[in-house]
This record gives structure tokens, sequence and C-alpha cells, in this order.
């Protein structure tokens, strides 16, 4: 009778008190952090539902003991929340559109070519992000006038996109400067031009900075309240921050209404970061295991 | 020849190339971009096509707050109803945007608006841009001989460059079911007394006898109430261009308007909520403007009839008065038809309608047959016996730089109901910044 060996299981691992004590610390640490971030979100929204007797009760009660969507409702009825939303999003996205592809070859302008005074306009491009809206709104206001683009979200998201372009630049740059310059230079000389370098070599390989650009480029857009506000008085073609903000009147506040237009505001840019975030993730972790 | 053919050929097998795309595209945008003023120019409409009605843009804030904007709308229907020449079109910002969009526009080489709303502040940058035109004649022609003299500081050699369509004046106002559930009975002769009936009613934290806005982040609400704590006492905060924040009736007035702070206030509330704690019946009273009042009867029904206004608690009854003149883009193309809708506007009984339907109060002309309508408003005790005083007369020459000015004060006055400084301290700092402020602006 053949003996089988059996080998004994091994004991589990015992976690040592001081790890397990670590442990519980950085659940009770995520936990806070958890409830910092989304409890502002949490009070925007039980606000906007629940009776204003309630809201205006020192202390406020944490949950909801009853429910107004009447807020909701006249939001809905009275205002034009949809259409501001839908204009958001459109300009958002067209500002994106082109930040994303000037960006691209500005970075690899910057970056990947030697030209004098290279260093100085990448300098110089960094300080126009110094220049207040509120101090250049005038003259472009004239301009804006003179060549008939207000009251235009497609001349607002040039207005953006220019504001917006720099930062983008500089994002992207710091990027393509990780390529390394061989790989660029093995393509260059299997006989593929700068272009070709640029879409097939650089590009797939600094995709989630190109997200992260995207990225910045919408939220600028989708947040942006100056120029909008100044150029766009149609109530058609407002965008939701300024919509929002003409709920805000001399002698009346509507609280409930305007939080609840506030959350509806920020479904679309978070929607917009789920999407983008694997990439952006990726970004952050590529070459985490590189050698 | 044939060597020109085979790379003809070569290309043509090639089919399109980046390259081609580029050229081709930007061929296209530049045929484009060549093409288009010709276009519009020869596809445009005519610019001036007889017959066609005039339209007029009327910017203002109005079209956005409760109540008013209803009114406004009903008067410019019935306006666009009685002829066929001219149509007034909605424009403008919210309140909180509108000077600063007027200014932009102005500074970029002028306001676009045929009829521009303004401020009591506004009316003055836009008098000094030379950018309204005199509207005297309107006034001649409808024999306006009883104008309120609050026009006088837009009047210029006879000339008034504004209407106003609403007086926005202060009053003291109560929640008369607050003060009956309280057995309050007779109404508070003096500020102490109002002092001690407002912390009667205060049952921190859900109930308080007063509010007044003090929170930093809103100077302009801020500034603009405070000005009128300094009425009970004969105040000025300044007269011509020499502030007077440390003389002792604005001392007085900062100490009483910390006193109510500390005893009745919903301490650090803003002032939307504070607005909806008073609709809510939390707050007992309130130094608001009669304007206020038809926000409350289109938001809060059921809380606007216990609305009542006391006479004011001390002598002489001064009380802050702010005209909003309508005025006429003088570098607009269509002066006549925007003075048309005036001089419409300023018949007798336009205005009386324009006023009654905005629950307005103060007639900007002796404008007659209101009787029945001030009779039926409960809240109009406290506006009847009271004495006027113009933003000029309370602020001086800083009327041109008035939120400046305020921005000082109210910075001050914060550090005091902070209790990080005394009354008096504090208000001789701001005497040395405002004092400042004035040879900055010689």
């Amino acid at each position: 009778m053949a003996s089988v060996n059996v080998s004994p299981e091994p004991a589990p691992k015992r976690r040592s008190p001081s790890r397990l004590l670590m442990s519980v610390g950085y659940y009770i640490v995520l936990a806070a952090l958890v409830i910092i971030t989304v409890f502002p979100i949490y009070w925007m929204v039980t606000t906007a539902i629940r009776p204003a007797t309630e809201n205006l009760t020192y202390p406020p009660s944490l949950w909801p003991k009853s429910l107004d969507l009447e807020p909701v409702r006249r939001l809905f009825q009275d205002g034009n929340i949809g259409r501001w939303i839908i204009n958001s999003t459109l300009l958002s996205t067209l500002v994106t559109a082109i930040c994303v592809l000037m960006a691209i070859f500005g970075a690899y302008v910057l970056s990947m070519m030697r030209w004098r005074g290279r260093a100085v306009f990448a300098v110089f491009l960094l300080m126009t992000q110094m220049l207040p809206e509120a101090l250049i709104i005038v003259p472009i206001y004239k301009i804006y006038t003179d060549i008939g683009l207000r009251e235009s979200l497609y001349g607002l998201s040039l207005i953006d996109a220019a504001f917006v372009l720099p930062i983008c630049v500089w994002v992207l740059k710091n990027m393509f400067d990780t390529v390394p310059r061989e790989v660029r230079e093995a393509a260059l000389v299997d006989g593929a031009g700068p272009m070709r370098v640029l879409f097939q070599i650089v590009l797939p390989i600094t995709l989630p900075g190109l997200v992260a650009v995207g990225v910045v480029a919408f939220f600028y857009a989708w947040n942006e309240f100056l120029f909008a506000q100044t150029m766009i008085t149609t109530e058609s073609s407002k965008p939701a921050s300024v919509g929002l903000a003409s709920m805000i009147t001399m002698l009346d506040t509507p609280i409930e209404r305007l939080l609840a237009a506030g959350f509806l505001f920020a479904i679309p840019p978070v929607l917009f970061y789920i999407a983008m975030q694997r990439y952006i993730i990726a970004g952050i972790t590529a070459g985490a295991v590189k050698g | 020849m044939s060597e020109h053919k085979t790379i003809t050929n070569h290309r043509k097998q090639r089919g399109i190339s980046r390259r081609d795309v580029l050229k081709s595209t930007g061929a296209a945008a530049l045929g484009a971009a060549t093409m288009a003023p010709k276009a519009s120019s020869a596809f445009a409409a005519p610019a001036v096509i007889q017959n066609e009605p005039v339209t007029l843009t009327y910017a203002t804030w109005f079209w956005w707050e409760p109540g008013r904007q209803d009114a406004w709308r009903f008067i410019v229907e019935k306006f666009n109803s009685s002829q066929n020449d001219i149509r007034i079109e909605e424009g403008g910002w919210p309140f909180n945007d509108f000077t600063r969009n007027i200014i932009v526009q102005a500074q970029a080489g002028g306001v676009e608006a045929d009829l521009i709303q303004t401020t009591p502040d506004l009316v003055l940058r836009l008098l000094d841009a030379n950018q309204i035109a005199p509207v005297q004649d309107v006034v001649d022609s409808l024999g306006i001989t009883t104008l309120n003299p609050a026009h006088n500081y837009i009047t210029i050699d006879g000339q008034v460059y504004g209407l106003d369509v609403v007086t926005v004046a202060f009053g003291l106002f109560y929640n008369a079911a607050m003060y009956e559930g309280a057995g309050i009975s007779s109404l508070p002769a003096s500020t102490d007394e109002w002092l001690t009936v407002s912390e009667q009613l205060t049952e921190r934290p859900n109930q308080f006898g007063s509010f007044s806005p003090h929170v930093l982040a809103e100077p302009e609400s801020f500034w603009f109430t405070l000005q009128q704590w300094a009425m009970p006492f004969g105040g000025l905060w300044a007269e011509g261009d020499t502030p007077l924040v440390t003389s002792e009736p604005i001392l007085n007035a900062v100490s009483l308007f910390k006193d109510f702070y500390d005893r009745t206030f919903p301490q650090g509330t803003n002032e939307a909520t504070a607005n909806r704690m008073w609709a809510n019946q939390q707050i007992a009273s309130e130094l608001i403007v009669s304007a206020a009042v038809n926000t409350y009867k289109a938001e809060a029904p059921e809380f606007y009839p216990n609305i009542r206004s006391m006479p004011l608690p001390w002598e002489g009854k001064d009380t802050i008065a702010r005209i909003h003149p309508i005025t006429v883009n003088a570098n607009g193309e269509h002066v006549d038809e925007a003075k048309h809708f005036l001089e419409f506007l300023y018949t007798p009984e336009n205005y009386r309608e324009l006023l009654t339907r905005s629950l307005d109060v103060i007639p900007a002309y002796d404008v007659g047959g209101l009787d029945d309508y001030f009779a039926d408003i409960q809240w109009l005790e406290g506006f009847q016996d009271v004495n006027y005083l113009t933003p000029p007369d309370v602020v001086g020459d800083f009327v041109h730089n008035n939120q400046e000015f305020g921005q000082i004060v109210i910075s001050k006055v914060s550090e005091v109901l902070t209790g990080n400084q005394a009354v008096e301290d504090a208000m001789a700092d701001a005497q040395v910044e405002l004092e400042d402020l004035a040879s900055r602006l010689e």
C-alpha cells in the first residue's frame, strides 16, 4: 500500500496586530476622504429635493424626512436647463477638439524640433496664462463685435481654446519629451517623415497625455463663465455656466432650484471623466514597470 | 513628354495623398474666405426696408426678476400692440452681471442697447462717458412738472438724462404674525425698542428677531444695507470728498449694527438663505427695500399677507431712496424711437399700470389715481411720512466710486462684528483708508 504523502495545509497567515491596526487605519482614512469628497454632492442633492422648511431648520437633518420635487419640476418647466447643458456639451466638445488638434502640433514643434527661439517661445506661450480674462475682455469683445462672432458658440469656442491651449501644449510637450530620441531617430532613419513619426510613433505612446489634455480643455470650457457671459446674451445660446448664474437675481435666489441645476450641471463632466479615466490612469502608470 | 505622362499616371495610381488633401483643403478654405464677403454683400437684405418695424433693445435686469418681469412684459406687449412701427426686444443680464457688461460694452466702443436700464451709480458713469441722451423733451411733451427731485443729480443744464422706473426706498418691514404671536401690540418707537423687541423674538437657532446682510463675501448687499443703518442717527458716510466714518452718528450706527448682530441676527447667514428664512417666517424684521416685496408675492404667496412695514422708529424718519432711471442710448441708431417708447411709458395711465403691477409705492411724478391701490397695500404704512435721501446725499462725491468706498467700510465693520476691533478703532482705520481713496480719486 503506497503511502500517500499529504503535505500539511499551510497555516493561514496571521496578520500581526500592528499590520492589522495599520490596515484598519488605512480604511478609516480612506472612508473619511470618501465622505469628505462625496458629502457636498450628497448635500446638494438632498437640499434640492427636500422642503425649504427642512433646509432652513438648524441643525439640519442628515437625510431628508420628506421630499419636495417642486423645485426640480419648476427647473424643467420654467428654465432652459436642457438647452443650456446641450450648449455646454457642444461648446466643450468643440474646445476639446480644437485644443487636442492644435496641442499635438504645438507640442511636437516645441518638443521635437530644434529651432532658434524655441525656449523663449515656450515661456512666452505660458505667459499668456498670466493675463487675467478680465484684462482682455474689452478688446476681445470689440473684435468679436466687429467680425460678427458674438452670440455664437463657435466663436466662443475659439476664445476658450485660445485660453486653454498654452496649458495643453505644455502638458503634451512634457509627455512628448518622455519619448526617447532613439525611437524617433530610428523611425526617421527608416524613412518616415515628421508627420508619420508624430502620428504613428509618438502619439500612440503618449495617448494618455493626449487624453489628459482633452480633459483639461473640456473642463475649462465647461466651467468658463466670463467670456461666455459677455459674448452670449441670447437665451437659447447660453451655456450652462451662464444659465445657472442667471437664476440668481437681484432680489431672489431660488436655492433648491439652483442646487438641482447644479447637480445636473455636474453630471456630463463626471461622465466624460469616467469615460476617459482608464486612459488617464494608464498614463499615470505608464512606465512604472519599465526598466 | 512621356516622362510627364508617367509621373501623372503614377500620381493617379497612388490615389489621394495627404499632401493633396491638405492642398485642396487649403485651396477650398482660401476660396471660401475670398468668396465670403462677396456672397454676404450679394445676398444680404437691404439695410433699411420701408415699413419694416424698428426693433429697440431694452437692456435691463428686470427680465430676470420674479414679479417685476411680468409687469414689464405686460407694458411692452401693450406698447407693441399700440402701434406697428416700433418693437421692443428684451436684452441685458441678471443684476449681478449687468453693470460690468454695460461697462465692457461702453469701453469697447458703445453700449448696444437702445434703452439702457441703470442703477443710481451706473447712470452717472454713462453720463460721464457721454453714452446717454437727454430726455427732457419727453418730460416737456407730457407736461410733467412734478418729476421727483431725486432726478436732480442726473439733470444738467435743465436737461434730465433718465427717467426713474422704480424708486427703491428702505423700509422697516416686519412679520405681523410673528409680532402678534409674541404678544407685541405696539410697534417700536425707537431703535432701542426695536432692538428689545427683536431680541424678544430671537430664539436661536431657528428664529431671529432681525437680519441685515453682513457677510464679507457679499460686499454689495452688505454695503447697500449698511448705509441705511446711519439714518437713525442722521449720519452721512461722506460729504463731498470727505469721509465721515469717524463722526458720532456713524460710530453710533456701527455700534447699533453690532448690537443687532450680537443679539438678533442669524450670524454668518448669507442673503439668499436669509431671504428664504424671512419668507419661511423665521426672521421677524428686516430693513429692506420696497421693490423686494413683489418677489415675495410671486415666490412666497402664503407669507406675503403677513408683511407689514412700521413707521421708521427714529427722528426725522430719514431713509435712502434710489431711483433707477431708464435711459436712451445717445449713440444708438434709434434715439427718437426710444424716446417715443419713454413717452408711452410715462403717460399717466401706462406709468400707473407699471407701478401697480410692479407693486411699487413711490411714483416718479405725481401720477394721480393711486389712492385705491395704496389703500389695498397692507405693508405701506412705513413708507408714508418719511424723508428721502439720495445716494449723493449719503456718500457725497464717492457716489461715483460707491462700491470701493463700501468695500473699505465693510471690511472694517466686519472686524467689529467678529470682536477683533473696537468700533472707534476700526472706523479710524477706515477713515485713513478712505482719505487715501479720496486722494487717489482727485
